[in-house]
Formats: C-alpha cells, sequence, structure tokens
C-alpha cells in the first residue's frame, strides 16, 4: 500500500516536472533532443574533421557519449535545487521527501529516452545493423539510472545547507566529461593508468553500452557485475545519507 | 485506545544570528518543551495559544514532519495533516489537473481520485472555474480546491492547522460541518484555531500554549477562559491595529474595484480590447473574493476580540464584587479603572463594527453599545470623561434614530436624546451641543410631527436650561458688581451674553420647526399658527420702549368649531422669572366659539417693563380644564430698550412721588 503510493506520486512528479519543463517553450520536447543533436554536430566536427580522429562509426559512438553523459549532468545539476525549489511542501506535509528526487531523475530519464530513439535512427541511416545482445540495453539504463540517483540522493541532501556545491559541482562535472571516454577512445589512456581510470563507472557504463549496441561484442560477465557492483553501491550509500538527513529537510530550509 | 501519545517532547532550533562572528553564531531556541500529552481515539484536541507559541512546531511534529529534538512521538492510523492548504499545488496547471496533483501529495490513487472527481467538485463549489488555470484563482478558492480534495481521503487521525480560517464564511461552515462530521464518525482530531467558538463546539479537550510549554491542558472552556485572559493582558493595546489593517485593506480594495469598473466603462468594447475586458473583469471577479474573505476575517477577529473582552469584563467584575465585599479601596481603584479599560475597549470595537455589519446585526450591537455607555457613564459620573462619553452617546442615539421607522421607538429615543443633552448641558458643557447636528437631522429626512415635536422638546429644553444659567450667571454678576469687581462682573457679562447669543439662535430653530410642524399638524382642533408682537399703529417688531403700545397677536386656525375656547399668555424675563399670565378666561373676555382661522390681540397700552430681554408663552385650551389645544412655550421673544425714561429694575411701574420737608 505504502509503496504502491510512493510509486503513484512519483508518477505524479514526473508527469509534472516534464510537462512544466517544456510549457512555456513553444518547441516544446524538442528542445531535448536538439541540445544533444547540436552537441554531436560540434564535437563531431571539431574531433572527426579537425583532430581527425580515427573511430569507427564515429558518429554514433560520439552520441551515446553525450546523452548518457547528458543525463548525468541534467539529472545531478537540477537535483542539487530540488529540496530548495519544492521546501513549500516539505515544510508543511507529510509526506516521502525522497519521490521528489526520484521523480526528478525520472523526468530528465524521460529525455534520455527521447534520445535514443534519436541514436536508433542514426543506426538507421549509418547502417549500423544491431545484434541481438543489444537486447541487454535496458540492463544498462537501469544502472545507468540508478547511479544517477545515488548522487543526485548525495547533491540533493548536501546542498542546502552548503551551497558552494554547485560551483564544485560543475567544476566536477567539466572534469568529469574529459576523465570519460565521450570523445576519444579509452584504448587512448596509457595502461599504467588505465585500471585506476576504468573505476569511472560512467566510463564503464558508456563503454559497455557502446559496446553492445555499435561493436556487437558481448560483454565479461565480470565487468558487468563490477559495474553493477559500484552502481549499487552509490545508489544505497547516496539512498541511506538521503534518509538519514531527510528528518531535518523541514527545518533546514 | 491511545492513538496518538506524545512523551517529553522538545524541539529546539538553531537560531542563525546576524553578527559575523564565528563563535556562539548560532543559538539554541526551544519552540517546544517537555509537551506530554496523549489523545484516544475519536477525541478531539484543541490547541490555542498567540502566534509563536509553537503551535504548528507541534503540529509538524505530530504529523512528522519534523523530528522532535528530543522525547518520543507515537501515531498510530493513518494521518492526515493540513498544516498550510495550497502547497504543492501547481499554479501553471488547471484545478482539475491539481486535484490529482495534490491528491497523489496526500496519497491518494489516481484511480480512486478519478471516482470522486465529481464529488470533489461538487464539494468545492468550483465547476465553473475548474479547468481553469490554478493562478487565476483567488486564495479562497486554491483552499476550497485543496480542503475538498483533502477531506475525500479517509484518514484516522486530522491535524487542522488554522486551514479553515481562509475562504469565505459558506465555505467555512461547509468545512466546518465537514469537521464536525469526521468528528462524529470518530476520527480523531488535532485541531488549532483562533476561534473559540469552533472550539468549544469540536473539541473534547484542550491545551494552551505560551512559549513552547503547556500552560493548561483540560476542558475547552476552562482552557479557553484563561487564555483569554492572558490575551488580554498582553495584547490590550494593539487590539485596534489588526482591526484597522484590514478595513484599510477593504476599503482598499474597494476603491480598486471602482477604478477597475471605471476603466472598464472607459474602454471601448472592440476586438483589440476584448482580452483587455476580460483580464479586469476577472480582476473584478477576484477582489470580490477577496473583499468577501477579508470580511469574513474581520468579523471572525471581531468576534474574537469582542469574545476576549467580555470574558476579562467578567473576571474583572467578580474580583470587583469581591474586592467590594472586603472594602479594599486601592484594588477597587485598580479594578475599577481596568474595568473601565475594557469598557473602552469593548465600544471602540463595537463603534468600527456598526461600520461593517448587516442591518440586521446593526440595531443589536447598537443596544449593547448603549448599555455599555451607560455602564461607563455610571463610573464616570463627575469626571471629565464623562461628557465624552455623553456625547457618544448621543451620536449613536442619533445614528439610531436616522434608521428606526416605528414610530413608538422613535419617540422613546427622542426622549432619550432629550435626556442625555440636558446631561450634558448640566455639565455645563451646552457649547458642545451643536445646532447644527439637529438642522441636519432636519434636512436630511421629512420629520413627522412626533419627531419634530420631540425635537421642540429637546430645543424648548435646552432653551429652559440656558434660562437658568443665564439667571444664575446674572446672579454672580450682580454680587460682583456689588463688591466691585469689574473684571469678574466683565467676564460673566461676555459668558452670558454668549448665552444669549446661544439661546437666540435656538429659539429661531424652534420657531422654524414650530413652522414646519403647524402645516403638518392635523391631530389637534385649535393650532397657533403664528404669534406676532405690534407696536404703535400695529406694525410688526420686537422691540418695544418702556410705557409703549404693546400688542400680541395670535393667529389660530380652529379645523373645527370649537366651544368657549380660553387664548392665555405667559410673559417671562430672561432668567425665567414669570411675570405675568393673563388669560382670557380671567379677563372675563367670553369667546362663545372659534371656527376657522382667526386672530386675538392681547394689548397693553403702556408696556410697563424696563429693557430686557422678554419670552412669552402662548396657549389655547379648553375652558374647563388646562390641557391645551395647542401650546407654545416660550417660543417667542421680545426685547425692550433703552428709554429716556431712567429706572433700575425690570418693571416701569407708573407711581409719583411726594415729599415732605420739614
Amino acid at each position: 500500500m505504502e509503496v504502491k503510493n510512493h510509486l503513484h506520486l512519483i508518477r505524479e512528479f514526473t508527469i509534472d516536472n516534464f510537462k512544466l519543463k517544456y510549457k512555456n517553450s513553444s518547441i516544446g520536447y524538442l528542445w531535448s533532443v536538439l541540445t544533444p543533436l547540436l552537441m554531436l554536430a560540434t564535437l563531431y566536427v571539431v574531433f572527426s574533421i579537425i583532430m581527425k580522429l580515427d573511430v569507427p562509426h564515429y558518429q554514433l559512438f560520439l552520441l551515446i557519449g553525450i546523452i548518457f553523459w547528458n543525463f548525468l549532468s541534467e539529472a545531478t545539476t537540477t537535483s542539487m535545487n530540488l529540496l530548495l525549489a519544492h521546501g513549500n511542501i516539505i515544510k508543511k506535509i507529510s509526506f516521502p521527501n525522497y519521490v521528489i528526487v526520484v521523480s526528478s531523475c525520472l523526468s530528465s530519464f524521460i529525455s534520455l529516452l527521447l534520445n535514443l530513439i534519436i541514436f536508433f535512427l542514426f543506426t538507421l541511416i549509418f547502417k549500423v545493423k544491431l545484434t541481438a545482445i543489444a537486447i541487454i540495453l535496458p540492463f544498462y539504463l537501469i544502472e545507468l539510472f540508478i547511479f544517477v540517483l545515488g548522487i543526485s540522493f548525495f547533491l540533493s541532501a548536501i546542498y542546502p545547507k552548503f551551497r558552494e556545491l554547485s560551483h564544485i559541482w560543475s567544476f566536477l562535472l567539466l572534469i568529469g566529461f574529459w576523465v570519460t571516454p565521450i570523445i576519444y577512445r579509452e584504448t587512448m589512456v596509457p595502461e599504467k593508468y588505465l585500471k585506476y581510470y576504468m573505476l569511472n563507472p560512467m566510463a564503464r557504463l558508456i563503454n559497455e553500452t557502446r559496446d553492445i549496441l555499435i561493436y556487437h561484442y558481448t560483454p565479461e560477465l565480470r565487468q558487468v557485475l563490477i559495474t553493477l557492483i559500484i552502481c549499487i553501491l552509490i545508489f544505497v550509500l547516496g539512498l541511506l545519507f538521503f534518509r538519514k538527513k531527510s528528518p531535518y529537510f523541514a527545518e533546514e530550509l | 485506545m491511545e492513538v496518538i501519545t506524545l512523551k517529553n517532547i522538545t524541539k529546539s532550533f538553531k537560531l542563525e544570528h546576524e553578527e559575523i562572528s564565528l563563535k556562539n553564531r548560532f543559538e539554541d531556541f526551544y519552540a517546544l518543551k517537555n509537551i506530554s500529552f496523549n489523545l484516544k481515539k475519536g477525541e478531539a484536541l484543541g490547541i490555542i495559544g498567540e502566534n509563536g507559541s509553537g503551535k504548528t512546531t507541534l503540529l509538524k511534529i505530530i504529523a512528522g514532519i519534523l523530528k522532535p529534538t528530543s522525547g518520543t512521538v507515537d501515531v498510530k492510523g493513518k494521518l492526515m495533516s493540513f498544516i498550510e492548504l495550497g502547497v504543492g499545488l501547481q499554479p501553471e496547471f488547471t484545478g482539475r489537473e491539481n486535484i490529482f496533483l495534490y491528491g497523489a501529495l496526500l496519497g491518494l490513487p489516481r484511480n480512486e481520485i478519478k471516482k470522486k472527481l465529481n464529488s470533489i467538485i461538487e464539494f468545492s463549489g468550483l465547476k465553473k472555474f475548474i479547468d481553469a488555470k490554478l493562478r487565476t484563482y483567488s486564495t479562497g478558492m486554491q483552499m476550497r480546491l485543496v480542503f475538498s480534495t483533502a477531506m475525500m481521503n479517509n484518514p484516522d487521525i486530522l491535524l487542522i492547522d488554522e486551514v479553515i480560517a481562509v475562504g469565505d464564511e459558506s465555505f467555512q461552515k461547509k468545512s466546518f460541518n465537514k469537521i464536525k462530521n469526521l468528528k462524529n464518525n470518530g476520527k480523531t482530531i488535532v485541531f488549532v484555531s483562533h476561534s473559540m467558538e469552533q472550539i468549544k463546539t469540536v473539541c473534547d479537550k484542550a491545551i494552551f500554549l505560551k512559549d513552547g510549554k503547556i500552560k493548561t491542558i483540560g476542558y475547552p472552556d476552562k482552557v479557553i477562559s484563561l487564555y483569554l485572559e492572558s490575551v488580554y493582558k498582553t495584547n490590550k493595546n494593539s487590539i485596534f491595529n489588526n482591526l484597522n489593517k484590514k478595513i484599510r485593506m477593504i476599503s482598499r480594495l474597494k476603491k480598486e474595484q471602482e477604478n477597475i469598473i471605471n476603466s472598464i466603462n472607459k474602454t471601448k468594447k472592440n476586438v483589440f480590447n476584448r482580452f483587455k475586458i476580460k483580464s479586469l473583469k476577472q480582476q473584478i471577479e477576484k477582489n470580490k473574493w477577496k473583499i468577501d474573505e477579508l470580511k469574513f476575517s474581520l468579523s471572525n477577529l471581531f468576534e474574537n476580540y469582542k469574545y476576549v473582552l467580555e470574558i476579562n469584563l467578567d473576571l474583572i467584575q467578580h474580583k470587583l464584587e469581591f474586592a467590594y465585599n472586603k472594602n479594599n479601596e486601592g484594588s477597587i481603584k485598580k479594578l475599577e479603572n481596568q474595568k473601565y479599560e475594557i469598557l473602552e475597549n469593548l465600544k471602540n470595537l463595537l463603534i468600527i463594527k456598526i461600520r461593517f455589519c448587516d442591518k440586521s446585526e446593526k440595531n443589536k450591537i447598537i443596544q449593547t453599545l448603549k448599555m455599555l455607555m451607560h455602564e461607563q457613564l455610571d463610573f464616570l459620573k463627575g469626571t471629565k470623561r464623562e461628557i465624552n462619553v455623553l456625547k457618544e452617546l448621543k451620536e449613536l442615539l442619533e445614528k439610531e434614530l436616522e434608521q428606526t421607522k416605528n414610530q413608538k421607538i422613535k419617540e422613546k429615543l427622542l426622549r432619550e436624546v432629550e435626556d442625555i443633552f440636558i446631561r450634558i448641558f448640566q455639565l455645563g458643557k451646552e457649547s458642545e451641543y451643536n445646532i447644527k447636528n439637529i438642522k441636519k437631522n432636519i434636512k436630511r429626512k421629512k420629520l413627522n410631527d412626533e419627531e419634530l415635536e420631540g425635537i421642540i422638546v429637546v430645543l424648548r429644553k435646552t432653551i429652559l436650561n440656558i434660562n437658568d444659567s443665564i439667571f444664575n450667571l446674572q446672579l454672580k454678576k450682580k454680587n460682583y458688581l456689588i463688591s466691585k469687581n469689574k473684571e469678574k462682573a466683565r467676564e460673566y457679562e461676555k459668558e452670558i451674553s454668549g448665552l444669549k447669543q446661544k439661546r437666540k439662535k435656538l429659539v429661531e430653530e424652534m420657531n422654524k420647526k414650530q413652522k414646519l410642524t403647524k402645516t403638518q399638524r392635523k391631530n389637534s382642533d385649535v393650532k397657533i399658527i403664528s404669534v406676532r408682537f405690534l407696536g404703535l399703529n400695529d406694525n410688526e417688531t420686537n422691540r418695544f420702549r418702556p410705557g409703549s403700545k404693546f400688542t400680541i397677536e395670535i393667529n389660530y386656525n380652529a379645523f373645527k368649531k370649537v366651544n368657549n375656547p380660553v387664548f392665555g399668555i405667559g410673559i417671562f424675563e430672561d432668567d425665567g422669572t414669570h411675570i405675568t399670565g393673563p388669560n382670557t378666561k380671567f379677563h372675563n373676555f367670553k369667546i362663545d366659539f372659534i371656527k376657522g382661522k382667526g386672530k386675538v390681540y392681547y394689548t397693553i397700552d403702556s408696556l410697563p417693563l424696563l429693557e430686557g430681554n422678554y419670552l412669552v408663552t402662548v396657549a389655547i385650551h379648553p375652558y374647563n380644564n388646562f390641557t391645551p389645544y395647542d401650546v407654545h412655550t416660550k417660543l417667542y421673544n421680545f426685547k425692550v430698550i433703552k428709554n429716556h425714561i431712567p429706572d433700575f429694575g425690570t418693571f416701569y411701574i407708573k407711581a409719583h412721588w411726594r415729599i415732605k420737608k420739614g
């Protein structure tokens, strides 16, 4: 009963978030698709034509990276301000606060799904066939989601008392963008650093997704499990942290 | 079964200081201290206390929104809190969408809301606006929406924080009835309200919170009266600020409303202005709601303050009686002062209220006010403030007079006004009496005979009173003249002439009034139409010289045949001394009958009066008794001016002198 109500609330909030996001712009949902495409075009021009990186199916390669990274950056950035924005309800209505964070991430996730449709259109255009292994894509998406959610839990719970976080986080996102194989292949990273480099869950998620969608590799079970464990760990820690802090939100805001 | 149990709840907040010093930047502020109570299933608890006493914090702790710093909360059952309605609504969404959103926030599943949607909309009374965006709603409308949605949920425990103190009256009643229903259905309720009435009707228990501590807990009546006593002590000076603020807001809104209507009328109705007009009309609608809401909260405030004052009045009355018994003069004086203060506040409150209440209520309030003022007057006898209260009372009575249509009541009121005025006069402040007031009263409406006569009676009494005081002053003046204190005498002279001036005005006023009645009168057989003074050659004048010919002409009108009428005249000196009172009967001047108009003359060939002002009463009465057909008491005056015949006193008595020397 409880959980069902929570799910119900999450759905209501998510729909509202998504509706509100594009309520006052004329092209509406298109923006959530247009942004990564524009980014793709820029990066493609710079790195494929000017820098002449030699990566097979570089457009698709880039697109996956951009889509995933965009999701992370959008979801986490909005998450920081969530509690403040919903201060009124938190202070005055007794309801599960985590719902706010979940539904905000979910509405970013909807954008991600829309972007993936573009990706699949691209595979048709560039004639990259999908193989059976692509069927495990939802698994990666869920991993990505809980990872991002975990981070969002942390950020949203810390931000109300530590406003400097927004600057620090945007800086971290910038670093993250370059230490994640979005525009280059992880094979370009020197061997001795690769071990540490691959602790980055975003790097793992993006890589493995590319493997199944573009390069038709079947991922190693061991690697998959490591990714899963990292994501779950971050999710659980984030959730616990959030729950520990949540009784005090009403007075902190 | 205990549904809510609180044990030693303490809640502290960290307060951040403005000063930038890292040490002691935060200070603990205790919002709640050691709160313990429990509530059984089906019980209703009222929480009262002033703003900032911790009521809302307590509710939030029970609701689980805040975590107590120490102590334990145990709540069993599905709980719904109305800490503040309207949060969580989305202004960009329609009313309908918001029902779903708010329902979800309260934990209502979507399909359940769908099922109940119609009854929710019905209860809210917002059917017309349900598909309009929420941001076009007034707060009252939002409350309706939210409350209706929330009530469809089926909670076991309800926490209500003054939420139903918003919105207009009809919806309030509806919501309050709903709460009563829930209570009757065995729901447990914790109820914060400023309306003591509501708490009395719903609650089984009440808590009086002060500074985060439970001051009293127990039966609502007891707790409420303790609370109100304390409220009065702390707030007695600011009661009116709140009221006036609200009143100002209302009048501002009303002005705005007029402006909008004006600008709508000015705007040409064409395609370009359609939106503008539409939005203006919407604005008007919204303002209407706002005004209603304000009015309602104003009347709530009134009721509360009135209640506070009345209870405190009772308390002081008890204490006073006790003090009287003990004959403790010090405390009697103190208590009497307090009582006076409360009466004064109560009075002012009601005076404000009169301006804003319905007509039906008005009369009731006026009666209460009258009682209050009389009570105050008892206190004030012989003090400087008495006159103020008397004036207020007079104004009130005049107001009442204006409104009443019942003749008998009117007469009674006039008598009251008269009494009040005489009291004012007796206090020596007759100058405070403004003739203009009476004039206004007359101009405002055509008065009928009874009213006119009432006013005439007042005027007459006033004139008599002035006569009295002139007489007194003259005596004093004489004394000073004898003791050769010229300055003092001159002072009195001044005063006397002032009074005379006033009297003259009043007499004029009364004459005018008299003329009015004469044309309207019908219920008497004979009327005095006018009275003139005639001098030599029967020229009209009211200035005579001693020894001159003096005639009083009485114009009468007999509406039907009257047998053996008697015409009487009274001549009085300024100071009221009756000089002479002749009538046709005494003088054996027989009139067999009169019918229609006619004139009666009374002539003194040689007026034996000396310099001074004289008043004349004229009456017509039957032969056998003195109940007059008509009487004009001291309505007319004439003057006797200086003569070449020097003399002292009042009378010029024809006489001659003799002398025998040796």
